[in-house]
């Protein structure tokens, strides 16, 4: 079978591939080697985190908390999102040197979504912490979903967009031929002229 | 207890009971874990404790237990009463709770004899209190006398329903009805194991004898029962149900129901033992030959936990496990194995001539395995009905992990011990994949509850 796009994985990163090309038009098709988000779409912790990402990981991190912000205009779902905010907390005045100084360079980088809260505050958001603390870093808008029925809206919004899923299609072998890609798997071979590894922890496989 | 063992047995009922006595004497170092407080296993429950009286009502059969029990008592058996086992892993590293208190041993070979549970099968208002299984009514009756004080309706299908019935009778319980839920298609299905299963007609008898009890007693029997339910708001009230066509009502505080048997595989699924359906017995069983080997070396299972084949095969069979292991831990010759084997694999031969035709002729029809009404609960603990369940492989979930994964089925305390059968029947006749190939829930450690207190106080020397 031929398609635009060949998409291993059909765990978030593959699904939200697929959607996103979908609507601009390509024809894709996902392989996935046993259900949909068998594996860590499935079954992770659901945070929607921007507080304390790597320098490189910030822009992105924003990017999809927009994202996540307005979920119900890219999905038929809310993946039953909350937003109630995450806290990084100082216990001693060495630690809230650490966030004063995280705070500062996330401000350098023309971003405004960490900030310091003082003692007052930490303990009026959470009453129940031990009481030595000193203050914290926080991301007001950072929340969590709920990670398989996010990754079920995806598919789902993703396949009514014509994407393609085929479970229990393990890729055993990708190939090049001429301008094309050849994967081939139990439910047959399939070619496209773009393939995206979407595998997670079996990327390196390639399965 | 030590912390390591040559043979671990898990569970003491008939199989683990047999088995132990026979490594015990072959000079295994033996240690038998039971959550019971007392050996037996739930068909010989309580057999020390019983007053006469009473065990003779629960009849012959019964009180062959005490043959097993006390020569577990004679044995030179390490036996742990209220010994919980909440993993097993491949390793032969097994977790257990004895008396609350936590600990992990090790064995050379292990047998898990964990028995048999009643098949949970959903039907409109089986979560009301006053409904229950058969099977707990009789451990009341045997473990302390309780039977039901104003009258009760047994209802279902299976062995166990007409001797219930018949140790009620016997009793002087009032039975309001006994609702036989088997259709009468079930006697051309089992008619071709007829002959074969005449050649156990001790048990065709017993049970022949049990229904002319029943009758000459004026006990109200009805065949061919189809769409029973129980009514009620905050408990049952009534049952309502069709025969010959017509819809009828019985007013009733009690219900007991039973739909046969099917092995415990929490503990062997736990380990990563293989399971194969088997569509004759509609359960699964794990893979194993002949000697209880398992599909992962040094793992055993015998009894009613590897397949339905009743108390007296279990024995049997746990005998052979127990020889095979003193075999496998170089003990005996193989040749002194099918010696000491001969007698067990023969009457266990004889045992088995009855199974076909059971098994037929009490063949759950897939109806009332998969037809449970949308707003009837099939997941107790986390409350998901079956529209749910058809919701979601109607959205494209389509097998019974992948609903668990999106509505939680499976996920409360029981480990999905009580719906994943019912789940894998709905998934398989709402489109989803069909129960051989969608698979069983996948069980992972602690297949019971376990508080974190009680694995933090775990000794560290004993985890890695």
């Amino acid at each position: 079978m031929k398609a635009d796009i060949l998409i291993v994985g059909g765990g978030l990163m593959g699904f939200s591939t697929a959607l996103q090309l979908a609507k601009r038009g390509k024809r894709c098709i996902v392989l996935d080697k046993e259900s949909p988000g068998r594996h860590a779409s499935g079954v992770n912790a659901g945070g929607l985190r921007q507080l304390n990402r790597h320098p490189a990981e910030v822009p992105l991190s924003v990017a999809a908390a927009e994202m996540w912000h307005n979920i119900e205009s890219l999905l038929d779902g809310d993946c039953d999102t909350h937003f109630p905010g995450q806290i990084r907390i100082a216990e001693n005045a060495e630690d809230m040197q650490l966030l004063e100084e995280r705070a500062a360079m996330v401000h350098a980088l023309g971003f405004e979504h960490e900030e310091i809260i003082g003692q007052q505050e930490l303990y009026q958001l959470l009453p129940a912490l031990v009481p030595h603390c000193k203050g914290g870093l926080i991301c007001r808008n950072d929340g969590y979903g709920r990670p398989f029925h996010a990754l079920d809206a995806f598919r789902r919004k993703a396949c009514s967009l014509g994407v393609e899923y085929l479970s229990s299609a393990r890729v055993d072998a990708i190939e090049r031929k001429g301008n094309e890609w050849r994967a081939s798997t139990p439910k047959g071979t399939f070619r496209a002229p773009v393939l995206v590894n979407c595998a997670g922890a079996w990327a390196v496989s390639g399965g | 207890m030590k912390n390591h063992y040559s043979l671990v047995i898990i569970g003491a009922g008939p199989a683990g009971l047999a088995a132990a006595v026979v490594a015990a004497e072959q000079g295994l170092d033996v240690a038998l874990l039971d959550e019971q407080g007392a050996p037996g296993g739930q068909i010989y429950r309580a057999m020390e404790s019983i007053p006469a009286g009473r065990a003779e009502l629960l009849g012959a059969e019964y009180q062959r237990g005490r043959k097993l029990v006390s020569a577990l008592r004679d044995s030179a058996v390490d036996y742990f009463p209220n010994t919980q086992v909440w993993s097993l892993n491949r390793k032969r590293e097994i977790g257990l709770l004895c008396d609350n208190t936590p600990a992990m041993i090790t064995a050379d070979q292990v047998l898990l004899a964990s028995g048999a549970m009643e098949r949970p099968l959903p039907f409109p208002g089986w979560t009301l209190p006053g409904v229950m299984n058969a099977g707990a009514g009789q451990i009341l009756f045997k473990a302390h006398g309780i039977i039901p004080a104003d009258g009760v309706v047994l209802a279902g299908s299976g062995p166990l329903l007409l001797l219930l019935a018949w140790q009620y009778q016997h009793a002087g319980v009032n039975i309001k009805a006994v609702l036989d839920l088997t259709p009468m298609r079930n006697h051309l299905r089992a008619l071709p194991h007829l002959p074969r299963a005449l050649l156990a007609g001790h048990y065709l008898m017993k049970g022949m004898a049990y229904k002319k009890d029943l009758k000459q007693a004026g006990i109200c029997t009805l065949h061919n029962v189809a769409e029973l339910q129980a009514n009620g708001k905050e408990q049952i009230e009534s049952i309502s149900f069709t025969h010959r066509g017509k819809k009828q009502t019985i007013e009733t505080d009690l219900l007991l129901v039973h739909f046969g048997v099917i092995p415990h595989t929490q503990l062997a699924r736990a380990a990563g033992c293989q399971h194969d359906w088997d569509s004759s017995q509609q359960c699964w069983s794990p893979q194993r030959d002949e000697w209880g080997n398992s599909s992962i070396d040094g793992i055993q299972i015998a009894g009613d936990g590897a397949g339905i084949g009743g108390a007296r095969t279990a024995e049997h069979a746990g005998r052979l496990a127990a020889l095979q292991a003193v075999n496998t831990l170089g003990l005996i010759e193989g040749w002194e194995r099918d010696l000491l084997a001969r007698e067990d694999r023969k009457w266990m031969r004889e045992e088995l001539h009855i199974r076909p035709f059971l098994d037929a002729f009490f063949h759950i029809p897939g109806k009332l395995l998969s037809v449970p009404d949308d707003g009837t609960i099939v997941c107790r603990c986390e409350e998901v009905t079956a529209g749910e369940i058809r919701t979601a492989v109607a959205n494209g979930h389509k097998d019974s992990n992948q609903v668990k994964f999106l509505t939680r089925c499976g996920m409360g305390p029981c480990q999905g011990r009580q719906c994943a059968d019912a789940v894998e029947n709905i998934v398989a006749a709402a489109g989803g994949e069909s129960i051989a190939r969608g698979g069983h829930y996948r069980g992972r450690p602690p297949v019971t509850p376990l508080t974190l207190g009680q694995l933090a106080s775990l000794d560290p020397g004993e985890t890695e």
